[in-house]
């Protein structure tokens, strides 16, 4: 039996981080949730088993924003795909650097198809 | 003292004239009846005189008769009886011409008295048979005589007397005439006069009035007095003057309204003659552009916040242009409107900073409200799915109630994408990154997202794309977000199993795309508001329909951005058709064919 696909999900609300949970697992994926930016990069930061195969960031999120954890993560050399979550549509631009990797972009609300499609796409690269 | 003019005249005539006929009648009938009397009299009195003549020649018959000197014969007696008889006949015709004369009356009777004391004498000799005694009968005979020159004497100088009387009576009436005839004529003068006055008067006050009232004295008034026709004239002036005064009073406050409304404008207003020099200012526009004070050349007042030729070419259109300065860190918007040929020009003056700064506020609070409202519908959409995918454990009435809590969710999702296009629309930021593209993938794209929805309907959509279109120039998505709205509309609009028709074209330097359905097609009277926000076609109808009335506005939005024009026709009953009119690329004809650039937001597009 493989290794369920690990996904790491970032938001600053409880209840999207219950959402995606849920759908998620239900999915058949095994989810890990972080509340804030540096929680995050602690649970990006996990290796072997625990390490993420995939990473959703929320855009926005007070204090450690996702930009300033994706910033980190790469300066660190980390090569997890990552998957931008936001309402704003100028985020595209924010995220807009060749060293940032963004591997694709899912907008607020989400739609559950377009993001269940993208997983496996992701994983394979 | 209202007696008309007229009939003051009348009167003052009618009395002139009767005071001259009376003095005229009195004067003639006077004048008549002395010359009628004195007329009588001299005749009586030419007429005793001429009795008395006759009694005196019928003395000297008797005389004869007696013939004193000769022997007496026989026939004396005979011829004295008839000289006597005769005598007698003259003297009673003398008599009867002295009735109602007693001074006459007494002086003949003493004549005929003499002469009958000389009868006697001489008709006792007679009787005597001898002749009576000379000198006797030449004193009675003298004293006939005298008696008669005396008498004749008498009516001479009566005659005299009455000359003398009748020229005296005739001068009085004349007198009297003249003294009539001259008081008529003063009486008319004084007339005249009177009348003269009191018009005089009236007239005078008008015209001083009328004088003080041109000058500008509006409070001129004059007592209404006088005849009839100049209180008229007096009493029309007066309300002539009542009049204007009222209506200098309406201008009067109506100007004093319109200088407070226009010096209580935020607006700044600024009257300038044909010149361009400043007239006046209101305190906005002082406070607006402190440059600009009465008498200076607007254009100097601003020449460092905007070229002269500026405010030279809008004072020139009449209106018709605007310039925009900022200053102060305001901006500032000028308005011109010609006063008229001649008149020179009133400017406006806007303070749009505040209005800029609040539409700026409300597009970010409708992005900012759009974008939180994200993630809680998220949450909601999200964990509807969750149950409706636990749809073995719902009843079916509880999976209905799901699929209802979802739909109303996409749709308020719509509803915030269509408000935050039209508010970054709003705020000039909605923005198209155009670039070459195919027109028929433009167009079958949408249909065949449309297709299923079409189907349930029972409904077809034809497509007809003419062979070998130029490509245009536009973002991909936007113009399949307008004809997804496009088609969902002519499928919403239109009964089951109908047919919507889709057809491009080349039409000159455009390319246009028809959207086109059979349905009950748009009354006239909504058509020009049909892009307008939250417009939607009939109530009956639209309730039925799930859309957020603002679609066609921000498709028009869209398309206009593309540098295109969206136009709705329809008859009623005969359908409508949305007109795309695209300009295309005229240098790159084929080449780089790249449709399908990744969804601008990755959010599902309006449908």
């Amino acid at each position: 039996m493989p290794e369920p696909t690990r996904i790491l999900v970032a938001d600053d609300s409880e209840t999207i981080l219950l959402l995606m949970r849920r759908r998620l697992e239900l999915e058949g994926y095994e989810v890990i949730t972080a509340i804030d930016g540096e929680t995050a990069m602690e649970d990006a930061r996990r290796t072997g088993r625990e390490a993420p195969d995939v990473i959703m960031l929320d855009a926005m999120m007070p204090g450690v924003s996702g930009l300033d954890v994706l910033r980190t993560l790469r300066g660190e050399g980390l090569g997890t795909p990552v998957l931008i979550i936001s309402a704003h549509p100028q985020v595209r631009e924010m995220f807009d650097a060749p060293d940032l990797e963004v591997s694709d972009y899912i907008a607020k609300p989400i739609d559950f198809d377009e993001l269940l499609a993208l997983i496996p796409i992701l994983t394979a690269e | 003292m209202n007696q008309s003019l007229a009939n003051r005249l009348r009167i003052g005539f009618a009395i002139t004239f009767a005071v001259f006929a009376v003095v005229t009648i009195f004067g003639v009938g006077r004048l008549f009846q002395i010359r009628s009397n004195y007329e009588h009299d001299v005749a009586r009195s030419y007429e005793r005189e001429l009795s008395v003549g006759q009694l005196q020649q019928a003395f000297q018959h008797e005389r004869d008769a007696a013939d004193l000197d000769a022997v007496m014969p026989t026939g004396a007696a005979l011829h004295l009886h008839r000289a006597i008889a005769t005598s007698r006949v003259i003297a009673n015709t003398a008599r009867s011409a002295l009735e109602v004369d007693p001074e006459s009356e007494a002086a003949f009777a003493l004549r005929i008295k003499a002469q009958a004391r000389w009868l006697a004498l001489v008709t006792r000799g007679l009787a005597n048979n001898r002749a009576p005694p000379l000198a006797r009968e030449k004193v009675l005979a003298d004293a006939v005589l005298k008696a008669d020159r005396e008498f004749a004497q008498r009516e001479q100088n009566r005659r005299a007397e009455l000359r003398s009387d009748v020229d005296g009576d005739t001068g009085v009436t004349a007198l009297l005439v003249g003294i009539g005839f001259i008081s008529g004529l003063v009486a008319a003068i004084l007339l005249v006069s009177s009348i003269v006055s009191a018009v005089r008067r009236p007239l005078d006050q008008l015209v001083d009035a009328a004088g003080r009232l041109a000058s500008g004295d509006l409070k001129a008034r004059v007592a209404i007095d006088g005849p009839r026709e100049t209180a008229a004239l007096g009493a029309a002036f007066n309300e002539m003057a009542d009049e204007l005064q009222l209506a200098y009073r309406h201008v009067e406050e109506g100007h004093e309204q319109l200088a407070v409304t226009v010096r209580s404008l935020s607006d700044g207003v600024i009257t300038v003659d044909e010149a361009g020099i400043v007239n006046d200012a209101n305190p906005a526009a002082r406070r607006l552009l402190p440059t600009v004070v009465a008498e200076v050349d607007i254009r100097h007042a601003i020449s460092d916040l905007g070229s002269p030729e500026e405010i030279d070419r809008i004072l020139a259109d009449e209106g018709a242009g605007e310039i925009s300065l900022e200053h102060g860190g305001r901006t500032l918007v000028i308005r011109a409107s010609s006063l008229g040929e001649g008149a020179g020009s009133v400017l406006s003056v806007r303070d749009i900073s505040e209005r800029n700064r609040v539409e700026r506020m409300k597009d970010e609070f409708v992005l900012t409200a759009s974008h939180e409202l994200r993630s809680p519908l998220t949450s909601v959409q999200g964990f509807a799915e969750l149950l409706l995918m636990e749809s073995s454990t719902l009843t079916p009435r509880q999976a209905e109630t799901v699929e209802i809590i979802l739909e109303n969710s996409r749709h308020l999702v719509r509803l915030l994408n269509d408000l935050l296009d039209l508010a970054r629309s709003d705020a000039g930021r909605l923005e198209v990154k155009p670039i070459p593209a195919e027109v028929e993938p433009l167009i079958m794209d949408p249909v065949r997202a449309m297709w299923a929805q079409a189907d349930s309907k029972g409904q077809t959509i034809e497509v007809e794309i003419a062979e070998d279109l130029p490509l245009v120039e536009v973002e991909p998505d936007r113009i399949r977000q307008v004809l997804v709205n496009l088609i969902t509309n002519a499928a919403d609009y239109s009964p089951m199993g109908s047919k919507i028709r889709i057809s491009a074209r080349q039409v000159a330097e455009r390319i246009e795309i028809l959207v086109t359905d059979n349905g009950a097609g748009i009354p006239p009277e909504q058509i020009e508001h049909i892009f307008d926000r939250f417009t939607r076609g009939d109530a009956g109808i639209t309730q039925r329909i799930d859309g957020t009335g603002l679609g066609l506005a921000i498709s028009k939005s869209l398309i206009e951005l593309h540098g295109g024009s969206l136009v709705a026709e329809s008859a009623p009953g005969g359908g409508a058709t949305f007109r795309i009119s695209l300009p295309f690329l005229t240098e790159i004809r084929s080449a780089t064919s790249s449709p399908a650039a990744p969804l601008a937001d990755g959010r599902p597009t309006d449908a």
